[in-house]
């Protein structure tokens, strides 16, 4: 599966704008990174990340630049912008809350 | 939506669009880059090459559908907009009442306020027509010491001013308003009147005027003895000339006199006015005297020279006048006339001139229709808010199903860009529609209409306002949107509706506002309606109804002894009064609410001493016997004139209540017969007063009634006094009942006569009166419209926000019925509590009315700006309006099913 449907969209979003936050990378960086964090629970494949990251581009949240890579081609590094830090703060405060409310209701249930 | 925003975003967009090439290259190597570094990876873990490959592609997942979803995330921008527009669309359908509301609002508030920025625009602000126009001035004189602020020049004062002030690179004189008469060779063409100017050679240079055809006055046709000229216009050339090239050189009969066609003007140059036809020079020789101040005169200022500084020159030059010029005519002292009239030069630029007092009405149209924008503006935002809160819920799950902010505000942005595009198209043509109203049915003497265009030039500042409201009603979802946050309106649950306290404020004080503005529009347009309804009820003085006038002018030859002439108005009259149908029939040298009054200073025997200052002037006129009762002007007392139709040597003069009272202090009148007066200096003769009449509005209908002096009228180059009649004459005459055909019957009766005269100018009297008052008429159902429109939306604007703040509080009303509380008492406290705002609200609009009283008062004719009863009257209708307004919209809450409100929580 191409689209990570288990996966709340805007919650893709928040992590790669949490993992640019540390330092510039490349798209398979952000995808082995992402693997590496989420300890493989999530599993999306490796090319779904790219729409994500080209609309986190339009959005303005992230800038790319292309620099040579070791083989002498071109690479794709992506990085955060000033709108995309003030993004993740609000992308992070709302997901607490969400997580918070859901997890709360997900132990209602189970009392 | 912040700025920085779009400066990612719109690079972004245009690459996309113009770019795809590139786009698509750079797509393709940034995932050959992670499919080699994962290969690499997969290596370095032990696999073969291929292998390696292999696992790093399955790994990756569908190349081509990741990249069609990549370019999907790109088009989003464009295809999202569309996709937005008609979800735009559909929601604002669906929410019918609330876009007409809005559409209409935008229509109206750009339509109107499009027209009027043009008219003033064009009117008062662009400069004239002429270039470095900022530098041509009015010079005129005014004399406090007889109450006169406006007063032209003399040939001295001309003559002085044009030959020493430095301050100017030209000046040149000349008149407008004159007509003459033209009768052409061919005797089948019966001769006519028509509009004409004499003008300084040196008033064609300093407005850069080039002719069409031929060449313009020049100072040699002002030297005495020069060959007559004169200059024609296009309209003149095309409609009686032929058009043809031919007429250069070609003479032309004008008042008797066959000046050379030397040139032709342009169709667009309107100067001294719109309507003049023909130019000829003035003619002024050098003055031996100061002279009378009759005529204007116009001046180029040097660069750099102010108007002030021109007008502290002409003052100086002014008081060494009397040096040149010692007397004003033979044996009057210059000095001490300038010095009892306290004579001073004034300097003002032309386009005052040219506008004249037009621009007082045209502000305040500017400013009525400036608060229908603002009015127009508060209430789209009004209807947003509502809007947006309303929808809060909706925007706020579509954010957390994962729309970004941008796309919610994507869907606010394209509906106020549906509503302001679908409103600015109306709007277009309300503001086309508008002006070609006021430039084609307007009065046709309101200034520069011809210079106002309509149609393409309107676009730019109907798209202005348009983006305006665009932008404005966007912002205003934004702001609304963020200030709520999606977090709390979700952990809320809705139960934001139940709003806090410093909202309410905030939303009593919109409330209060909206029924102070309308109680201020309301106040004003009933002061507007009250001025119009008296206006159409003012009495001129004489009736108009069942009469008409028309004019003839006797050339010089043979009308050139008082007796010819007297003879002709003495045939005329009395051929005119045996025609069936007519009443009665009299001759007067000026009709009422026409043209430029003539006054003179007089002397009252007995009343004024020669060593006293100055007395008054008056509105001398020369009538004859049967004029007074040919316009049903009462006779108070005494008769009319005892000679017939024109006379010589008759020294009677009958003079009007105002005249009469000023000097014998009784309204009858009786005490004032048999007085004596003369006009000061020009006439040696006493005249005895021999009746009293009742007074006319001689200037206009909105000026009060003149004090005048009604000389037998008297015509003929040999009659004694140089300062009476022209030429011209009108004829009135009283029909029995309506008679349409009596006009043409007239024309024939005089020309039956003399078939070479020109007879001109017919008219009912009825309309002379409807064109008197068709100027103000004209402002005050413009005013009248503009307040009401704004009324009207602001009434809509005032439903909309009560509607909103009651919707606002529909859960909490919700819960009260459900804890018991009846409908109808849930109706009551709602009104209750509305009621005391809108009251407020009247109170401050009625205070903010009386704080803006003085402005409306230029402009009230004969009413009271501040009248208790229609204040009051507008107060009630406000406050019932509005409690109107809060009762429908309290009944629609309280309808409200308590399960159905609560049901959310």
């Amino acid at each position: 599966m191409s689209r990570p449907a288990d996966l709340v969209q805007g919650t893709l979003d928040l992590l790669v704008l949490k993992m640019l936050a540390l330092e510039p990378m490349n798209g398979f960086a952000i995808s082995q990174r992402l693997r590496l964090m989420s300890k493989d629970v999530l599993q999306v494949s490796d090319g779904s990340l790219y729409p994500a990251l080209h609309k986190l581009e339009q959005e303005g949240w992230i800038t790319a630049e292309w620099r040579p890579s070791e083989n002498n081609r071109r690479a794709k590094f992506y990085s955060l912008t000033r709108l995309g830090r003030r993004a993740l703060a609000r992308e992070a405060e709302q997901w607490d809350r969400l997580s918070g409310a859901i997890s709360m209701i997900v132990r209602l249930r189970e009392a | 939506m912040r700025i920085e925003h779009w400066r990612y975003r719109i690079p972004h967009w245009l690459r996309g669009l113009f770019r795809r090439r590139d786009v698509e290259r750079d797509l393709d190597d940034e995932i050959r880059d992670h499919i080699e570094r994962q290969t690499a990876a997969n290596v370095a873990a032990g696999m073969s090459a291929d292998e390696a490959r292999r696992a790093a592609l399955v790994k990756f997942g569908g190349i081509e559908r990741i990249k069609d979803e990549s370019r999907d995330v790109r088009r989003l921008s464009i295809i999202d907009s569309i996709a937005q527009l008609r979800y735009a669309a559909r929601s604002l359908w669906r929410a019918r009442t609330f876009t007409v509301a809005t559409i209409t609002t935008i229509a109206l508030g750009t339509g109107a306020g499009c027209a009027v920025f043009t008219l003033v625009n064009s009117v008062l602000l662009q400069p004239l027509p002429y270039p470095d126009s900022d530098r041509l001035v009015g010079l005129w004189h005014a004399f406090p010491g007889m109450n006169m602020p406006a007063v032209r020049q003399s040939p001295g004062t001309y003559v002085s001013y044009r030959t020493l002030a430095k301050s100017f690179e030209s000046v040149g004189a000349y008149s407008d308003e004159i007509s003459a008469t033209v009768t052409y060779a061919d005797p089948g063409v019966a001769p006519e009147r028509v509009p004409m100017a004499r003008v300084a050679g040196s008033i064609f240079a300093m407005l850069r005027t080039r002719p069409a055809m031929g060449r313009l006055i020049v100072d040699a046709d002002e030297q005495p003895g020069a060959p007559p000229v004169v200059v024609i216009g296009e309209s003149f050339w095309r409609e009686r000339l032929n058009g043809t090239p031919a007429v250069l050189g070609q003479r032309l009969r004008v008042d008797g006199v066959d000046r050379e066609i030397v040139g032709v003007l342009p169709a667009s140059f309107a100067f001294p006015t719109a309507d003049a036809r023909l130019w000829v020079p003035t003619g002024a020789g050098r003055p031996v005297y100061l002279g009378s101040f009759t005529f204007r005169a116009l001046g180029r200022l040097r660069p750099g020279v102010s108007p002030d500084a021109a007008q502290k020159e002409l003052n100086d030059i002014l008081t060494r006048i009397p040096e040149t010029y010692p007397e004003q005519r033979p044996g009057v002292s210059t000095a001490k006339i300038l010095a009892q009239v306290k004579a001073v030069a004034l300097v003002h630029p032309m386009r005052e001139d040219v506008v004249g007092d037009f621009d007082r009405i045209l502000w305040l149209v500017a400013a009525t229709v400036a608060l229908l924008v603002i009015v127009s503006f508060s209430n789209v935002a009004s209807l947003l808010l509502a809007r947006v809160e309303a929808r809060r819920w909706e925007f706020a799950v579509r954010s957390v199903l994962g729309a970004s902010t941008l796309r919610v505000w994507w869907s606010l942005a394209a509906e106020a860009a549906i509503v302001s595009v679908v409103g600015g198209i109306p709007g277009l043509a309300i503001a086309n529609g508008a002006i070609e109203f006021l430039v084609h049915a307007g009065p046709p003497d309101l200034p520069r209409l011809n210079e106002v265009r309509a149609g393409w030039p309107l676009v730019i500042p109907v798209a202005g306002l348009t983006t305006l409201f665009c932008v404005m009603s966007a912002l205003i979802g934004t702001w609304r949107l963020r200030s709520g946050g999606t977090a709390r309106v979700l952990s809320d649950g809705g139960r934001f509706r139940t709003a806090n306290r410093a909202s309410q404020r905030m939303r009593a004080a919109f409330v209060m506002a909206e029924v102070a503005l309308a109680l201020v529009l309301l106040s004003g347009s009933a002061v507007l309606a009250r001025s119009f309804m008296r206006l159409r009820a003012v009495q001129p003085g004489f009736d108009a109804r069942n009469a008409f006038t028309l004019w003839t002018d006797l050339p010089g030859k043979p009308y050139d002894t008082a007796a010819e002439v007297s003879r002709f108005y003495t045939n005329a009259v009395d051929r005119i009064a045996q025609l069936p149908g007519v009443e009665s029939v009299g001759i007067v040298s000026k009709l009422p609410l026409v043209g430029g009054q003539t006054m003179r200073i007089i002397w009252v025997e007995g009343r004024t001493r020669p060593e006293d200052p100055l007395p008054p002037a008056f509105v001398v006129t020369e009538a004859s016997r049967g004029y007074f009762s040919a316009m049903r002007i009462p006779l108070l007392s005494g008769r009319s004139f005892d000679a017939a139709h024109v006379s010589r040597g008759v020294n009677e003069v009958v003079v009007s209540r105002g005249f009469a009272s000023r000097y014998w202090n009784d309204s009858t009148g009786r005490q004032a017969l048999g007085q004596r007066v003369r006009p000061y200096q020009d006439d040696p003769n006493w005249y005895t007063i021999v009746g009293v009449v009742g007074d006319v509005r001689d200037t206009s209908l909105t000026e009060s009634p003149s004090s005048m002096l009604y000389f037998p009228a008297q015509a003929g180059p040999d009659s004694t006094a140089d300062w009476r009649m022209s030429s011209e004459m009108a004829f009135v005459v009283r029909t029995r009942g309506h008679a349409p055909s009596l006009p043409a019957m007239v024309v024939r009766e005089i020309h039956a006569l003399d078939r070479t005269l020109p007879v001109y100018g017919a008219e009912n009297l009825e309309d002379t009166v409807t064109k008197a008052g068709s100027r103000m008429t004209f402002a005050l159902l413009l005013l009248t419209a503009g307040a009401t429109a704004t009324l009207a939306l602001g009434i809509v604007g005032l439903y909309g926000v009560i509607a909103y703040v009651v919707g606002m509080r529909s859960r909490e009303i919700g819960i009260r019925i459900a804890l018991g509380l009846l409908p109808e008492r849930a109706v009551r406290m709602i009104l209750r509590q509305g009621e005391a705002i809108i009251v407020t609200g009247a109170v401050v609009g009625l205070l903010v009315f009386l704080g803006f009283a003085k402005l409306l008062r230029s402009l009230a004719f004969e009413v009271s700006v501040v009248d208790s009863a229609s204040l009051a009257a507008a107060g009630t209708i406000v406050v019932v309006v509005a409690s109107v307004a809060t009762w429908v919209a309290a009944r629609g809450a309280a309808r409200i099913d308590p399960i159905e409100a609560l049901k959310n929580d």
